[in-house]
């Protein structure tokens, strides 16, 4: 009996934390139903492939949240980096392969240069980090980090964006298709190999993550920066490695995703600003901070902006999601996931 | 440790000056920037007792040209400036006496902003003529800035009936506006049923229901070439099952193509001036397996635009003018050599015709008038221009552009003037299907 009753109270205590979060997915689950049933299997199928990689460009943000207290609004130009890398990388190699066939050559040219843009988003991470938030992190006063860094990102964003615009200019520079093969068709929907590979690489790189942040000791220490910074470094953490490291390691993200998405996006100057918003749509909505959330977030998006342009039309892609967002805002302000962002007395 | 943090304490504030700088810069690129003056080529020694040009002052005339040189259709900006930059040069920059300024207003596709820039141009840069723009929804902005200051403005894109319409409602205000570079949108747009029509009729195209689904962006142009395909597809007996709007930077559809591919419509007509989403349309159309024909006006007014839809662009039908004559070809060579990418004839080859068409009104006006003023160019457009009593025959693009009181802000569409073949792409190549006389080939339907 008192177990029974233990039992119970564990299960409402669960719930009533995971109201919100329950409903949620409880709706969106109803939704993807509904979306299945009028339009067909391929919405779905889509949905879901769209969602992951909304979920890729959303963690690294969530991560940078969570662990740093960075609002970062220069995420969109991580985005942008990894396509203008992956586009350079893969060009060549797609030309050469046109006059010199080689299928396996033609098979790992276009991972080569995710996994460039990747490399290359990770350094950026590091650079940013080291140059701009460490000195600014030093200088800043208690209460002031916040409102500091975010002032930085947007400027970073403003420096990449039109850095790239001077110096490569404001081309468009894509790929048809990164593999040359029929759409595959799965549980009847036809999906380009593209998009099968970029939803592969973007669940791919989550799990590598999470595998990083639960079951190595960096990651743990990495969580426990976010969760507790000063009783991390009472613990021996060294800040000056986590932070590059967590900001390279989103960057790294949000430039595979672009890098991926290549085929649908090209690259050009303000190609993330798109990505930027919905990734902000995804972390706002699920909670601030929260990386679980970020990566649940991301389907749901996923199933909202198919639902939306199903029932209301393309047209209706931003302003349905972005009212959603807003009406959960007013129910749950710290997003249906719960926030994870430290306080600020932790700064 | 502590040396390292004095050092970060001194140098960080200046490298957060040098980037904040760099980014208002940056930012500031609605601001008008002149370029940078060329230098002219020393001339013929003058003939004896003759006022030479270099005797008499050198005046500064500054051309104010609107367009996208940033944001979502960025690319067609870069068009317009190595159009105008090679128009330019091939007169060193000189009418006269006058020595050409350009001042590069970047609308950021943006109407607003794009307003807000023009009138920064007029007031504080001191532009005497505007040229060019690209989105119908900026030409309709800046026609109110150009109305308030009684300032000329020639050769805009801006298209749709919006323009027609303010422009009626009160020309003596709105005729500054004073000609469109691209007639009213349902102008051209019947070419596209006419073609598919034409094709019914030779047995070449034998649809199983004259069925179609109609796609533009949501922005004036879009709504205008919607609306005009609506018109001309229903008097056509062709029935209309869906209309779908979708923003300027949209790039994913497939839901949107899922819908259209459910619904079957024979046709799948529309438009899209933004690179990313009309590629991202013809792809992922592909991808969906969509059997309808595509016709998607606009898909070659980039010259990049096969390098990113490749082969997925086969059999989609576009309306825009070709490399016809050998001046095209040989302007389409030399704008690649010297800037690094192909153009587009609709963009850069027109933009470069109408930039000399300019030219050469100015040096009309100079030689009447030995002065080249905003006011003058003015009443020389409205008297000569407007009545048909002066056509510019010169084109690269065109055979003659030419306006009449009927037309006026239009050009006058037809053939031996301004007229666009219909098109169908294979590998990147557009063959001609209609009008017949000019046709290389039948449409083609898709397997």
């Amino acid at each position: 009996m008192e177990l029974d009753r233990s039992f119970v109270g564990s299960i409402r205590r669960i719930v009533s934390k995971r109201l919100p979060a329950m409903i949620v997915l409880l709706a969106t689950l109803a939704l993807s139903i509904v979306v299945g049933i009028v339009g067909g299997t391929a919405q779905i199928v889509n949905s879901i492939i769209t969602g992951g990689m909304w979920a890729l460009m959303a963690v690294g943000l969530a991560l940078v949240f969570g662990v740093m207290n960075i609002p970062q609004f220069a995420h969109g130009e991580s985005f942008m980096v990894g396509a203008y890398v992956s586009y350079f990388v893969f060009h060549p190699i797609r030309n050469a392969l046109q006059d010199n066939p080689n299928p396996f050559l033609a098979f790992i040219a276009p991972l080569i240069a995710i996994a460039a843009a990747g490399v290359a988003g990770f350094i950026l991470g590091l650079i940013l980090e080291k140059v701009l938030f460490y000195p600014l992190r030093l200088m800043s006063k208690a209460g002031e980090w916040v409102m500091n860094a975010f002032l930085l990102t947007v400027g970073i964003s403003f420096m990449l964006t039109n850095g790239t615009t001077l110096v490569l200019g404001a081309n468009f520079r894509g790929v048809p298709r990164y593999w040359d093969a029929e759409p595959l068709t799965i549980l009847g929907a036809p999906i380009s190999m593209d998009r099968v590979m970029a939803f592969l690489i973007a669940t791919g790189s989550i799990a590598a993550l999470w595998f990083f942040l639960r079951q190595t000791r960096t990651g743990r220490a990495i969580r426990a920066v976010s969760q507790d910074e000063i009783g991390a470094q009472m613990m021996g953490i060294n800040l000056n490695f986590i932070y590059p490291l967590t900001l390279g390691l989103a960057t790294g993200l949000a430039a595979i995703a672009g890098a991926s998405l290549l085929f649908l996006f090209q690259a050009y100057p303000t190609v993330g600003l798109n990505p930027l918003y919905l990734a902000w749509y995804v972390v706002m909505m699920a909670g601030l901070g929260n990386v679980v959330g970020a990566i649940v977030g991301g389907f749901v998006v996923g199933i909202l902006q198919t639902a939306t342009q199903q029932f209301a039309g393309v047209v209706w892609a931003d302003v349905i999601p972005t009212v959603v967002m807003i009406v959960v805002l007013l129910i749950v302000p710290s997003g249906i996931f719960g926030s994870e962002v430290k306080g600020i007395s932790e700064q | 440790m502590k040396t390292l943090y004095n050092l970060f304490k001194t140098v960080l504030p200046i490298v957060l000056i040098i980037g904040l700088t760099l980014a208002l810069t940056g930012c500031a690129q609605s601001t008008p920037q002149p370029i940078e003056e060329p230098t002219a080529e020393p001339t013929d020694p003058p003939a004896e007792g003759a006022e030479t040009e270099t005797e008499q002052e050198q005046t500064v005339f500054k051309i104010g040209i609107v367009g996208p040189f940033s944001g979502p259709s960025a690319r067609i900006g870069d068009e317009f400036k190595g159009a105008a930059n090679m128009a330019f040069d091939a007169i060193d920059w000189q009418i006269g006496h006058y020595k050409l300024e350009v001042v590069w207003i970047d609308s950021q596709s943006d109407p607003a902003k794009a307003s807000q820039a023009y009138e920064q141009a007029i007031v504080q840069n001191g532009i005497q003529v505007g040229l060019n723009n690209w989105h119908s929804s900026v030409a309709v902005s800046c026609m109110e800035v150009t109305a308030k200051h009684q300032f000329p403005h020639l050769g805009g894109f801006g298209a749709t009936n919006t323009v027609n319409e303010t422009f009626e409602s009160d020309p003596d205000k709105y005729g500054y506006w004073m000609y469109k570079m691209w007639p009213m949108p349902e102008k051209l747009t019947s070419g596209y049923v006419y073609a598919l029509e034409d094709a019914i009729e030779s047995g070449a195209y034998a649809p199983d229901s004259k069925t179609v689904a109609l796609f533009a962006e949501d922005t004036d142009w879009g709504r205008s070439v919607l609306e005009g395909l609506r018109g001309q597809f229903q008097d056509a007996g062709w029935d209309i099952v869906a209309e779908e709007l979708f923003s300027l930077d949209a790039s994913e559809f497939y839901p949107l193509l899922t819908k259209f591919k459910e619904l079957e419509p024979a046709v799948v007509a529309g438009t899209g001036t933004g690179l990313p989403a009309v590629s991202g349309f013809i792809k992922q159309a592909d991808e969906v397996g969509l059997k309808s024909l595509i016709i998607l006006d606009g898909l070659g007014w980039f010259g990049e635009w096969y390098e990113v839809t490749g082969d997925a662009s086969d059999y989609v039908i576009d309306q825009i003018p070709g490399w016809a004559r050998a001046e095209g070809q040989q302007f389409a060579k030399d704008f690649e050599a010297e800037n690094g990418f192909a153009p587009s004839p609709s963009s850069g080859g027109l933009s470069y015709d109408y930039y000399n068409m300019f030219i050469a009104i100015a040096q009309e006006v100079y030689k009447e008038y030995g002065e080249l003023t905003s006011e003058r160019l003015y009443e020389f457009i409205r008297d000569n221009v407007w009545t048909g009593k002066w056509t510019y025959t010169d084109g690269i693009v065109m055979e003659e552009y030419e306006y009449t009181p009927e037309t006026i802000p239009d050009p006058v569409v037809g053939p031996g003037k301004y007229i666009f073949p219909v098109l169908q792409y294979f590998d990147g190549e557009g063959k001609v299907i209609y009008p017949r006389e000019w046709a290389e080939q039948q449409l083609q339907p898709k397997p």
